[in-house]
């Protein structure tokens, strides 16, 4: 079924209004307009047929300089799976020195996307 | 069960100052506060000013015993190390209806005993306070209104009663009071029975509940709210004196004048209410300030205000202060009807019932050893940099400035939890040090606060509380 | 303390006082300082956990620490020297006094200074919420250092006042946690902080906004209890009786709106602007003592860490200059805000050199021209779909457009 679905791009603060048509379900897009950019357009994209969001947070620490450290998904993941990906992130207790960059869990969710840290801490 | 002599009920500023009279002598002393803290409920906010009783009814004894207490804090706060300041009050007639009532205000001053009233013109009142509105009249000048901390007050003579080895139960409430043959013998309380020799009845708004426990209730107290404004210690119009309207039948009426530190306060409204835990603000009452004082201060900056607040004025049905004892109940002391001027009274209110219940036939024996002095923490903001620099190099928390606005150190506050009657909640620390009591009222400073507060007692940070049990900062950990 | 003179010293470690001291050194400075009160480097991008930084600096989407992270691996390679804990009390033209536990007391010279001290959040007082005062109001800053830096949770069942960009970000953020975010109300027509946050923020999690509303009280002796939320008048903001509702919640968090922290510079004698509460300064951040810049958020509330740090790096540049004799002062163009223009950084403009114009809009506008006049002539115009307060805008005007205006002026025209 087409339909038409109008976004707000979030990917800069300009915040573009751009109109997708197509069928959402199969995954097939008739137009798109209003972006001014690439990354717009990808967005669009991926929020018509299959919205992604980074998801950031901080997991536990222990025997660290500070009580947490922060992460985030690498790159985007399904929007619907953030609070899936909250509930294994409260899970997780990391120990000792944390780099930033450093992989606190691979293919996270099995999304192929790893979940990162994106703060240091050193080891007490 | 626990043994005392004299119990007092409550520790706001009449209480506090009774506990630390009454550790002059070898007497077991026992103070009771429902609440977690010091300072009572009505003695903690007001107005904070030590009033010279000018305008009080002459011949009572709210008269007799504000004029008396306002000499006595010079050496008080003195030996209490706490800030005191006598800026004087101004009493501006910007009418012509209001001119006329000066000479009778006067009058009633001298019937007070307050000799050093003075009459201003108009000229010389804009001279000494420029931003009043340029009609003024002329003026009364009292120059022995006076403005203290009320919070360091209470905690102060508190602390040095404690010192001097008084007993303080805080978080502890009067449930009730057992006589037999006519004397007091047990008062109870949620922290169990103690027997006991005297019961004070200083507990404020509350004191009519506690005569009650002794059927002496033959009056009541409604709580009397007061609404303020704290405004910014950089704001445009400020005023070096306290700025009080001539006032009406119901009220002092709104003034402005500056805090202690710096800031300027503006308030109260009079709102008679019913609920004697009803300390919200509301617009109405706010907005109503705002038009009064504009009348004396037409330029003054609602828009700089950095907190409103209010308090309860414990408001005696009928009026009047009253400080009884009776024949047929020994050893029970009632104070009830202190109302604004409660504050500035408490000193000699507790000389007064002091001496009262030693001609009533008290044993009471002076003590050698009473040290009238406290030392309080290091106030690191007023202090020049060469006695901050030696105050660091002694304890170098001092160098950990943790409130911005108010440049408080985590030296401070640790002195602050570890002292007699110590902090033991944000509250605590923010009255006692001033902490998140600045321009950003703790957006900086809170998180911090509670770290060390939990650190320094020892409990979990979720454990911590803005005042009483209920008050925690926080819900839980976020992991 | 050692007798050295630095070339610069920079109040304040965040996003600003980290580009400063880049663009100084780059200009050549060789001694600089940073004096910072929190325990790191970074400032508040530390506790901005979420994405959205970076894009225009470094062309990919960075959290704020790991965006802190680069600015604080590069003041580092650079050899900028740092303190940490440290409490700057008093700036003076070529110097700053500060405290911390290990120097005590000490005085540092410097040629020139930049003030980088950022913003404070208005707080319950400053908006005048009428209620009781018990635990559980936060400014949404302090909640989430709280939360993001301390591991505490401030609230279960969360109602936020205001629609700043930290608001949003932490509606999302307690939502996340597993808090329930009743509601945001916004006493304004519009968000105050940047669309794509109301939508991944708010939208995304299905969270009311209610734009035209404010909190009229708050409830609960000891722990909030509720709110009552009314709606308010568009034109006069005051509530509209009889739509008054009650939300039962534990928590109120406060977005309504930053104010630049400049209490060092009044003291010291720095010249601030009316409308942005910050020092007024020329296009190389200089305010009205020859030898003192600010930048950032204690300048005027930007929108976003790229812009602080561009103005940033562009002020600690300027100081090194400064520092160097080689930055000379001549006749300066103000700037002024026209149509629908709430105010324009810089406010003065060196005629010689190139200069980039931020403004904010006084009010949201659709399909206008940005017009930009030198004097009476119009030197630059460019048309935009949209304009909102919450983001701000930018125009270069270069020394030939200026030549012997007498103020240059930015006016927003609907087309």
């Amino acid at each position: 079924m087409t339909t038409e679905k109008k976004i707000i791009c979030i990917i800069c603060p300009q915040g573009c209004n751009i109109t997708v048509k197509g069928d959402a379900e199969k995954g097939t897009i008739d137009s798109i307009e209003g972006y001014t950019c690439k990354r717009g357009l990808a967005y669009a994209e991926n929020e018509f047929t299959h919205p992604l969001r980074i998801l950031t947070s901080s997991v536990k620490t222990e025997g660290s300089s500070a009580p947490l450290v922060p992460v985030r998904t690498r790159t985007a993941i399904p929007k619907e799976l953030l609070f899936k990906g909250m509930d294994e992130i409260r899970n997780i207790t990391v120990k000792g020195k944390v780099t930033c960059g450093d992989v606190i869990v691979a293919n996270f969710l099995g999304t192929g996307v790893d979940l990162i840290a994106t703060g240091s801490v050193e080891a007490i | 069960m626990k043994k005392t002599d004299i119990v007092i009920i409550g520790a706001g500023a009449v209480g506090s100052a009774l506990a630390r009279e009454l550790a002059k002598y070898k007497l077991d002393v026992t103070v009771v506060e429902k609440n977690e803290d010091l300072g009572g409920d009505s003695s903690k906010s007001n107005s904070a000013i030590i009033h010279t009783g000018y305008d009080a009814k002459p011949g009572t004894l709210e008269s007799q015993l504000v004029v008396a207490a306002n000499p006595m804090y010079d050496k008080l706060t003195k030996d209490l190390d706490i800030p005191f300041s006598r800026i004087g009050a101004l009493l501006p007639a910007f009418t012509e209806e209001q001119f006329e009532q000066l000479p009778a205000l006067k009058h009633k001053a001298m019937m007070n005993r307050v000799y050093d009233i003075e009459y201003l013109t108009g000229e010389q009142t804009l001279k000494m306070e420029p931003n009043l509105n340029p009609e003024v009249k002329g003026s009364l000048y009292i120059p022995r209104e006076s403005i203290i901390d009320p919070f360091l007050l209470c905690i102060a003579l508190a602390e040095n009663a404690a010192d001097n080895g008084v007993h303080f139960m805080l978080g502890t409430k009067c449930t009730g009071i057992k006589v037999e043959e006519g004397a007091v013998t047990t008062v109870q309380t949620t922290a169990g029975d103690i027997q006991t020799k005297y019961v004070i009845n200083a507990a404020g708004l509350y004191c009519d509940e506690i005569a009650g426990y002794v059927g002496k209730a033959d009056y009541y107290v409604t709580p009397r709210k007061g609404q303020f404004y704290i405004l910014d210690k950089n704001t445009s119009c400020k005023v070096g004196m306290i700025i009080l309207p001539i006032p009406t039948k119901i009220t002092k009426g709104k003034l402005m004048c500056p805090t202690i530190h710096g800031n300027m306060l503006v308030g109260p409204t009079a709102e008679d209410m019913l609920d004697k835990q009803d300390k919200s603000t509301n617009a109405a009452g706010l907005e109503s300030i705002a038009t009064d004082v504009r009348k004396m201060i037409p330029n003054v900056n609602l828009r700089d205000t950095i907190t409103q607040y209010s308090g309860l004025r414990a408001q005696r049905n009928p009026e009047g202060l009253n400080i009884d004892v009776y024949d047929d109940l020994k050893g029970y002391v009632n104070i009830s009807g202190v109302r604004s001027t409660g504050l500035t009274g408490s000193v000699a209110i507790a000389k007064y019932v002091v001496d009262l219940m030693i001609e009533g036939g008290m044993k009471a024996e002076f003590k050698t050893n009473f040290n009238p002095i406290r030392k309080g923490t290091p106030i690191f903001a007023e202090l020049s940099n060469e006695e901050r620099a030696a105050l660091i190099a002694k304890d170098p928390r001092y160098g950990n400035i943790i409130c911005r606005c108010e440049t408080v150190t985590e030296g401070q506050i640790c002195d602050a939890i570890h002292r007699t009657l110590g902090a033991r909640s944000v509250d605590g620390v923010k009255r006692r040090l001033r902490a998140g009591m600045g321009r950003c009222q703790g957006g900086f400073c809170g998180p911090r606060v509670i770290e060390i507060l939990a650190r320094e007692l020892g409990i979990a940070p979720e454990e911590v509380r803005k005042n009483d049990p209920g008050s925690e900062m926080l819900t839980g950990k976020a992991r | 303390m050692s007798n050295k003179i630095y070339d610069v010293i920079i109040v304040g470690g965040g996003p600003a006082g980290l580009a400063a001291a880049v663009g100084a050194k780059k200009a050549g400075a060789k001694d600089v300082l940073i004096v910072e009160r929190d325990i790191s480097l970074g400032g508040i991008l530390e506790q901005c956990i979420h994405p959205g930084f970076g894009l225009k600096t470094f062309g990919e989407e960075l959290t704020g620490p790991e965006y802190a992270r680069r600015y604080i691996k590069e003041v580092l390679d650079l050899g900028v020297e740092y303190k940490l804990e440290t409490m700057v009390l008093e700036v003076g033209d070529h110097s700053v006094t500060g405290i911390n536990s290990k120097d005590g007391l000490f005085i540092a010279e410097g040629k020139s200074i930049v003030l980088c001290m950022g913003c404070r959040e208005r707080t319950r007082g400053a908006i005048m919420t009428p209620g009781t005062r018990p635990a559980g109001v936060y400014t949404a800053g302090a909640a989430q250092r709280l939360v993001n830096r301390q591991n505490m949770m401030v609230g279960k069942k969360v109602v936020i006042l205001g629609s700043g960009d930290i608001g949003m970000i932490m509606a999302r953020r307690m939502t996340l946690e597993g808090a329930k975010v009743l509601a945001v109300a916004e006493l304004m027509d519009y968000t105050a902080g940047l669309t794509r946050n109301r939508v991944q923020c708010l939208e995304d999690f299905d969270i009311p906004l209610l734009l035209s509303h404010t909190v009229v009280e708050i409830k609960g002796n000891k722990r909030v209890e509720g709110v009552v939320i009314a709606e308010v008048d568009p034109a006069t903001k005051k509530p509209i009786e009889g739509t008054e509702k009650l939300y039962e919640c534990d928590t109120l968090l406060l977005s309504c709106g930053l104010i630049p922290e400049n209490e060092l510079s009044k003291a010291s004698g720095i010249k601030l602007n009316r409308i942005t509460s910050g020092p007024e300064v020329n296009q190389f951040m200089q305010t009205n003592k020859p030898s003192v810049f600010a930048s950032g958020n204690v300048v005027h509330v930007n929108d976003l860490a790229d812009n602080v740090s561009e103005e940033s790096e562009r002020a600690g540049k300027y100081a090194a200059l400064y520092a160097a004799g080689k930055l000379t002062a001549g006749a300066e163009i103000p700037t002024v805000p026209g149509t629908n223009v709430r105010y324009i950084c810089p406010q003065r403009v060196c005629p010689t050199e190139p200069a980039t114009l931020f403004f904010r809009a006084a009010a949201p506008q659709k399909n206008v021209t940005v017009k930009v006049l030198a004097g009476e002539k119009e030197i630059f115009s460019k048309k935009l779909i949209k304009i909102n307060p919450g983001e701000m805008e930018k125009v270069e005007v270069k020394p030939e457009q200026i030549a012997g205006a007498t103020q240059i002026t930015i006016n927003v025209i609907a087309n």
